[in-house]
């Protein structure tokens, strides 16, 4: 078989190969080796194992962040070299070596965010890395929800938002097309009312048009970065409601009507009946209120109690 | 209309066009209490709109359902002033014009006036008169007619909830609640389906002349008969209404707590919701097999009554016991137990009012009894959350509920020939325990009759009105009701 040096040879020649086709200058890292068992797709070579973590934050502020790993891939080297990145650019002089210590390597640095991004630790050896990332951002918005709100012209709506933990301030925006507008609270006469309970920010839309349409943005200004929600607000007149309410009285109405005409007609019917049959027949139908010659059981019923009595 | 004769018998049809009537309480138990019991998506678009407190928001309900219940005794005397059609059309508008208005409410207190009240006394017009008119339908098989009645409820808050939380996604609360306005005006259609059984004007002519004076002792005195106010002298009825108040103090305390004492023990909120539909559907079942059964009339109702309540306080006796170790099997057996025989009383209480009362005299009963077991549910409700507050969990609470149901059926012992096999005279005759002046007004037209028909058993009466109502009224082993309905059916009711 080929030895390790051809090996390493072939290889270098494919990555070159391929980082020509595809168009991107390799940065420098040495070539990964080829295993069947996984294909190696990153741009920069080495292959990456990661880990990820969510962090929010509210505000800009001082946050150690800490890369602990078991094992480099399987191996563990007595000492292993690790660099930090922020949002893949590598941060200067922030490449440490790390000495193995109770069965693990262990690394804390204290950085000062001031925005979200992407902050990672990088361990690597010649031709292999592993990484840590941290993605830092501000908190999202809660409860979102994806149908509209409506609301009725010439009436007012509340449109809600909520989030974790309270923001220093919010601001309401509705979105025009392509762009967003702050919303008034100022103008005259007041159209915009916002609440601000903390967690929760209500704004308030009186006097509804059916231009109020549209999607508004709720954003939390967090000191490291707002945060946004939309919230779609539908206006409609009554007379959208109206025409199902309409369709069911109608409804009704055909219904009692329908009803009030069969009974009247097995009433006539039931007179008819009695006034030919005579006075012995007839003794429930007497005056207009009774039904029962109209049900077939009642008039079974009557007939029986007739040949019983 | 005055009638040739002043009475006519109103032999209960058990079948045919009944069946029409079951299925209008049907509907109307859906449209009144299963819309009352999915307001609940309602209330937390109030609470975004007004910006008012949850708890200021839950009175429009509370107001619902205190008027339905203070106004049955008034929509029991009109029945009996002018039959329970008229009466029933008139609730159904009511309750759908007050939810009609309430789309327009700008503030809590209109919503509180239209939802509360105007709705509120569309329902009572509207759900006292609709059992009495089943009750007046079936005889033989009225527990069952009951049951098969009740389970709109049931059935329509599965099926509400959902349409509720679509309507308000699509039109808002404005919109839904006119829906549910045209809705409710459903009732009126369903009145017109109640045909009535006899002359509706039995009671105004048994007043005879004093029906067409204006004064004021008349009208008083009209009113006094109508709402059937002679029925608090009566005993067995004030034993049996102190039993059904006894019975409402215990038996929405599962409803409401069963969910937070599943999580205070320790479930998820998915599987304490499960509970809560199993106890449903259990309860569906419930209603109908009991009422099946109970007409079969293997067993007195009083007694089948008793087991049933008796089984519903044990099992809330039981249930903070069977829940505590933790155990999800347990408590969910426990829950269905309960459900299953909760369900089981509900027909029952209805249909043994005709029993302990009289056929003729079941309209005002109703009221009446609807009036005062809602003091039971107004004091039991808060009682048990004072008791939660104060020892932390739930245990006493079930055990004050399944107390008072347990009292309940002590109390339902004390009922006159309880004891009995068959109630030889379960019903006394009306011309007994009542004010001089109502007594005057009945007890020349209703005793006679009767007296020819108490002492014996009435299949040697030969009068045409009696024996097709004995023929018709198949008499249960065990139970001798041809004697007590005969004559109570002799009296027609007025709706």
């Amino acid at each position: 078989m080929l030895s390790a040096r051809h090996t390493a040879v072939l290889l270098q020649l494919l990555h070159l190969v391929w980082s020509v086709t595809d168009g991107s200058s390799s940065s420098g890292t040495p070539p990964a080796p080829l295993v069947p068992a996984r294909p190696p797709r990153t741009k920069n070579g080495p292959r990456r194992a990661e880990q990820v973590e969510l962090l929010k934050l509210v505000k800009p502020g001082a946050m150690n962040l800490s890369c602990v790993l078991d094992d480099f891939l399987g191996a563990t080297p007595d000492t292993i070299r690790v660099s930090w990145e922020r949002d893949g650019v590598e941060i200067a002089q922030s490449e440490v070596t790390v000495q193995r210590a109770d069965g693990r390597y262990s690394l804390r640095k204290e950085f000062f965010i001031e925005r979200p991004g992407n902050y990672s630790c990088i361990f690597r050896n010649d031709t292999q890395e592993v990484t840590k990332a941290f993605l830092v951002t501000a908190p999202a918005m809660k409860e979102v929800r994806d149908k509209p709100v409506v609301g009725y012209v010439r009436d007012s709506v509340v449109l809600t938002c909520k989030i974790h933990p309270a923001p220093p301030a919010w601001q309401w925006y509705k979105v025009n097309g392509s762009e967003k507008d702050a919303v008034n609270t100022t103008a005259e006469p007041p159209r915009y009312k916002v609440t601000d309970k903390g967690e929760e920010v209500a704004l308030t839309v009186m006097n509804l048009t059916e231009e109020d349409s549209g999607s508004y943005l709720c954003v939390a200004l967090y000191l490291i970065a707002p945060a946004e929600g939309a919230v779609h607000l539908r206006v409609i007149t009554f007379v959208e409601p109206l025409k199902p309410f309409l369709a069911i009285m109608t409804e009704v109405l055909l219904l009692v009507s329908l009803i009030v005409a069969c009974e009247l007609r097995g009433r006539t019917r039931a007179a008819q009946a009695t006034a030919t049959a005579g006075p012995e027949n007839g003794r429930n139908v007497s005056g207009g209120e009774k039904a029962w010659p109209e049900e077939s059981n009642g008039v079974e019923e009557a007939a029986t109690r007739q040949r019983k009595a | 209309m005055v009638r040739a004769r002043s009475r006519e018998p109103a032999a209960a049809p058990d079948g045919g066009w009944g069946w029409v009537v079951v299925g209008v309480l049907f509907v109307t138990s859906a449209l009144v209490f299963g819309l009352i019991r999915s307001l609940g998506v309602f209330f937390v678009e109030f609470v975004h709109y007004f910006e008012r407190s949850a708890q200021a928001i839950s009175w429009i309900a509370s107001i619902g359902v205190a008027t339905q219940q203070l106004m049955s005794p008034l929509g029991t005397a009109l029945c009996n002033a002018y039959g329970a059609r008229p009466v029933v059309m008139v609730g159904g508008l009511l309750s759908g014009v007050g939810l009609t208005l309430a789309s327009q409410a700008t503030s809590l207190t209109e919503l509180y006036l239209t939802m509360g009240l105007i709705s509120g006394v569309g329902w009572a017009l509207v759900f006292t008169p609709v059992v009495a008119s089943v009750m007046q339908y079936f005889s033989r098989r009225r527990s069952l007619a009951m049951g098969l009645g009740f389970t709109g409820v049931g059935l329509s808050s599965f099926a509400f909830s959902p349409l509720f939380q679509l309507l308000v996604d699509v039109y808002a609360w404005r919109g839904a609640l006119l829906i549910l306005g045209a809705l409710s005006f459903n009732m009126v259609a369903c009145g017109a389906l109640i045909r009535p059984l006899g002359s509706a004007r039995t009671k105004s002519q048994a007043l005879g002349d004093q029906a067409d004076e204006t004064s004021c002792s008349s009208l008083c005195s009209r009113a006094f008969v109508y709402l059937e106010l002679s029925l608090l002298l009566h005993k067995p009825f004030v034993i049996y209404t102190l039993a059904v108040t006894l019975f409402n103090a215990g038996y929405y305390v599962p409803y409401i707590y069963l969910v937070a004492h599943s999580r205070h023990v320790g479930f998820s909120e998915y599987q304490a919701a499960f509970v809560v539909s199993a106890a449903g559907v259990a309860d569906l079942a419930g209603r109908v097999i009991a009422g099946w059964t109970s007409d079969l009339g293997r067993t007195r109702l009083p007694h089948m009554l008793s087991l049933w309540t008796g089984l519903t306080g044990l099992f809330m006796l039981l249930l903070p016991s069977c829940s505590a170790p933790g155990s999800y099997g347990g408590l969910l057996l426990i829950s269905l137990l309960y459900g299953f025989s909760a369900g089981a009383m509900t027909p029952l209480v209805f249909s043994a009012v005709p029993e302990i009362v009289g056929t003729h005299r079941m309209l005002g009963a109703l009221g009446l009894l609807q009036l005062i077991e809602s003091v039971g549910g107004l004091l039991g409700a808060p009682l048990s959350g004072w008791l939660k507050d104060q020892t932390g969990s739930y245990t006493g609470s079930f055990l004050l509920a399944g107390g008072c149901l347990l009292l309940g059926t002590l109390v339902l012992a004390g009922l006159p020939h309880y004891f009995a096999c068959s109630p030889s005279s379960g019903v006394e005759s009306p011309g007994q325990n009542q004010s001089p002046e109502a007594g005057l007004l009945t007890h020349a037209v209703c005793v006679p009759t009767l007296s020819k028909d108490l002492p014996t058993s009435g299949a040697e009466n030969a009068s045409a009105p009696l024996s097709p109502n004995l023929d018709d009224v198949q008499p249960r082993p065990g139970v001798d009701p041809s004697a007590l309905t005969a004559a109570a059916l002799q009296d027609n009711v007025g709706c």
